[in-house]
């Protein structure tokens, strides 16, 4: 389990995160979500323990980040957004000296690193240089790294970004496996479709605020749907009928009905036996996207 | 694998790393050629092992020649066979009983034709030599006579012209000087525990009657006692030896590791002269090569902290300033780990230079001269070097901490130019300013002592205090100083390096 404590952190006067909570619990996939220098990044950082909150603190399965900074590291496994890594490096001997901060001898650590290499794509890369590496390399061999103790934790920032549609697939069917095996894993992006398919609660960062902690349920009641019919005349009187389906709303020649709920079908037949011509029928959904803008709208 | 062996390796076994310890071995090569060279230039070889002091005297109204013969390791040697040669004819030879030899010259006391006795005596002084041949080895030694520094000259009309035969050989302790000119008939060929010199030297007042002759001697400064014109002033203590009642006369004398020089003062009425000898309390071979070696050991000294400097940068500078440290931090380490990891990596690699490089003139040294060096000697220089090295690495790791790598290489760069290349220049410069450029003494003294505010001044100092107990130097070096200014180099950059470090954004 994930849990982020009342962090906060400024660079100089610039607050990044301010009294930012919540929790990733185990089997339980998170995403994070938020505009570009929302501070999902900042906090991932923060979580991971690389970058220290001015105050608050993150504990993993319990154990402090600030505290117990050893335990809680061997406790989660990150994916960063841009992964950097000293670049003049062969990819297995630094595989071998990071497993050497995990107890793991020489030996061991290249059959893992074989091991784990394969398991990620990485496999007859061995030998090359990290320079070498493309983007999507380089975030398949910072997932191998984080995988050395497999951790019951893991964060992976804007893991899609710069992937082809293979890679992407790929860390998609990862995360999903790691929910199964009951891991918590949080999951920031801004591919919102991506976090929608993915998560069972999003939690969302506007300005370094969290703004909303939604489940995917919550989210959904929140999204209308919308039926937008194009007549080929404007509708004298709304069918009595079709204040059953929602909220009908007559523009010229096109009824909208908000909050639609039924089958379209029955509506469109419906105007038909009034006698119009039905010219367009559209079922619009409100996307997690268009909850995102909301929820921000509702911030400022 | 332990983070600091991998990092370690990786500093180590790095193209730059292994190039410059190749060229400071290949220097330290080529160091010992130049020792070897010098030796030969000043006429010393290692294969002559054999020490000489012989003087004239007279024996039943002859003159003859009475001397000792010793081997490299100071003892004195039966049978050795010594022979006189007037012109490159024989003329006596003899061999020796336990050290000791006498061989007649062939000509009376009280002869008949004076003329042809001061022709003798001539010939005696400028063309007689002594061959000693011992084991299969032969060595000559050319006579001498005793130059009187003294104002009161004793006129050549008293007793006989002071002929005297003298070799000493790199396995006496003598100081480097002392090798060059032996004009002061002083041989210390062996010192015992508690550095107890056995000291042979010639009574130059030989033929005048023992009675009244008296000794003192003193030890002091070797240069002081030279340019001194009043040498007690440059004396320590001045001690008596007593009344001198043979032609060569042996005396212990207990030497003081912190002077190198001794001057013994033979008095007679209102005769006298003074011997004055530099001496070392290591044997010659080694003092001589500890001052050769100040020259290759300086290239190493100014050159190696590129190699800390280098480290720093790849180690700390360069992965902070592009961000790679991050995901190394975000393994199951603390900062304080991170930053003691990547310190000792590199401070490994300084010793293993360190010790790489030393050895590696050591080893040089006894494939190209045959000798085994003082390993005294050798383990401070290692020591010194380590020490400079992990001083210098302190200051570039708190910098490499601190500001972007560019950046970091610039003042590094410039902080390398002003503790290496141009230290003795600034020094130089703070004496024109202070007034003390002229004075020889406080010149090399305020050098020395700047080394304490550099630091890399551990390996100088430490070079300085050995030199002073071979007696090469003059410089009084604290070794309390030392460890402080070794100390604060080292503790204060690391510390304030980490102070930074354990909040700095690691990220780019």
């Amino acid at each position: 389990m994930i849990e982020i404590s009342n962090v906060s952190k400024s660079f100089g006067r610039i607050k990044a995160l301010e009294n930012v909570s919540f929790k990733v619990n185990n089997g339980e996939l998170v995403g994070y979500v938020g505009l570009n220098g929302a501070g999902k990044t900042t906090t991932i950082r923060i979580i991971v323990g690389v970058l220290l909150p001015d105050s608050g603190d993150v504990y993993i399965d319990g154990y402090s980040v600030l505290k117990e900074k050893r335990k809680a590291s061997m406790r989660i496994g990150w994916v960063p957004e841009i992964p950097i890594f000293e670049p003049d490096v062969k990819a297995l001997d630094y595989f071998v000296y990071l497993a050497g901060y995990y107890k793991i001898s020489p030996s061991e650590a290249r059959r893992l690193g074989k091991e784990l290499f394969e398991r990620v794509g990485l496999s007859g890369t061995e030998n090359r240089k990290l320079k070498e590496y493309s983007q999507g390399m380089k975030k398949r061999f910072a997932l191998a790294v984080s995988l050395i103790n497999d951790p019951p934790n893991f964060v992976f920032d804007e893991v899609l970004n710069g992937l082809d549609p293979e890679g992407i697939k790929f860390f998609r069917e990862l995360a999903k496996n790691f929910k199964k095996q009951g891991k918590a894993v949080l999951f920031s992006s801004h591919i919102l479709s991506e976090v929608e398919a993915l998560a069972d609660r999003v939690v969302f960062i506007h300005k370094g605020r969290i703004i909303n902690i939604l489940t995917m349920q919550e989210i959904k009641s929140m999204a209308e749907k919308k039926l937008i019919v194009k007549l080929d005349k404007p509708l004298e009187k709304i069918p009595e009928e079709i204040n059953s389906y929602g909220v009908p709303v007559v523009e010229d020649n096109t009824l909208v009905i908000r909050k639609f709920k039924g089958d379209q079908s029955t509506v469109v037949e419906l105007l038909l036996r009034q006698g119009y011509k039905i010219m367009e029928v559209k079922l619009e959904e409100i996307s997690l996207e268009e909850v995102f803008f909301k929820l921000i709208g509702e911030q400022k | 694998m332990s983070a600091v062996i991998y990092d370690f390796k990786r500093s180590f076994f790095r193209l730059s790393t292994l190039l410059l310890l190749i060229i400071f071995i290949l220097v330290g090569v080529a160091s010992t050629y130049l020792i070897y060279s010098s030796m030969i230039q000043q006429g010393y070889s290692l294969d002559q092992k054999l020490s000489v002091i012989a003087a004239i005297d007279t024996e039943d109204n002859c003159l003859i020649i009475k001397g000792y013969v010793f081997d490299e390791k100071g003892d004195p040697v039966s049978f050795a066979q010594v022979e006189l040669y007037i012109n490159d004819k024989l003329i006596d030879k003899a061999s020796s009983a336990d050290g000791f030899f006498m061989l007649c010259t062939g000509t009376k006391i009280s002869p008949t034709n004076i003329n042809k006795f001061f022709e003798n005596i001539t010939k005696l002084a400028q063309d007689s030599k002594l061959v000693v041949t011992y084991r299969d080895v032969r060595e000559e030694v050319r006579s001498s006579t005793i130059m009187f520094r003294e104002v009161k000259e004793i006129p050549l009309t008293i007793g006989f012209p002071r002929i005297y035969y003298l070799k000493r050989t790199l396995y006496t302790y003598h100081s480097p000087t002392a090798f060059i000119s032996t004009s002061s008939p002083i041989l210390i060929p062996r010192i015992d525990k508690d550095d107890v010199a056995i000291v042979y030297f010639i009574n130059p007042f030989f033929s005048l009657g023992n009675n009244s002759i008296e000794a003192e001697y003193c030890i002091g400064n070797y240069l002081s006692l030279y340019t001194e014109k009043n040498i007690t002033k440059a004396c320590e203590e001045i001690k008596d030896l007593g009344v001198l009642n043979k032609t060569i006369v042996s005396v212990k004398i207990p030497l003081d590791p912190k002077y190198n020089g001794l001057a013994i003062l033979i008095k007679k009425d209102d005769l006298n002269t003074t011997y004055i000898t530099g001496y070392s309390t290591s044997r010659g071979i080694n003092t001589i090569y500890l001052s050769l070696l100040s020259t290759p050991l300086g290239t190493i000294v100014n050159f190696a902290p590129i190699i800390m400097l280098y480290l720093a940068y790849v180690l700390m500078a360069k992965p902070r300033s592009i961000g790679a440290l991050e995901f190394i931090l975000a393994r199951p380490i603390t900062r304080l780990d991170l930053y003691l990891t990547r310190y000792f990596a590199a401070v490994l690699t300084g010793l293993t230079l360190s010790i790489a490089v030393i050895l590696g003139l050591g080893l040089s040294t006894t494939a190209i001269l045959g000798i085994t060096p003082d390993m005294t000697a050798l383990l401070t220089i290692i020591l010194g070097l380590f020490l400079a090295l992990t001083a210098i690495y302190s200051v570039y790791y708190s910098l490499a901490t601190s500001i972007r790598s560019g950046l970091y290489l610039a003042i590094g760069i410039i902080l390398y130019l002003i503790f290496t290349i141009f230290w003795q220049t600034i020094v130089i410069i703070y004496a024109y300013i202070t007034g003390q450029l002229f004075d020889f003494q406080k010149l090399t003294e305020l050098i020395s002592y700047s080394y304490y505010f550099n630091p890399v001044g551990a390996v100088n100092l430490l070079l300085t205090m050995l030199q002073k107990s071979y007696g090469l130097s003059s410089v009084e070096v604290n070794p309390y100083y030392v460890g402080l200014s070794v100390a604060i180099w080292i503790i204060v950059p690391f510390i304030l390096g980490y102070l930074r470090f354990r909040r700095i954004n690691l990220s780019t």
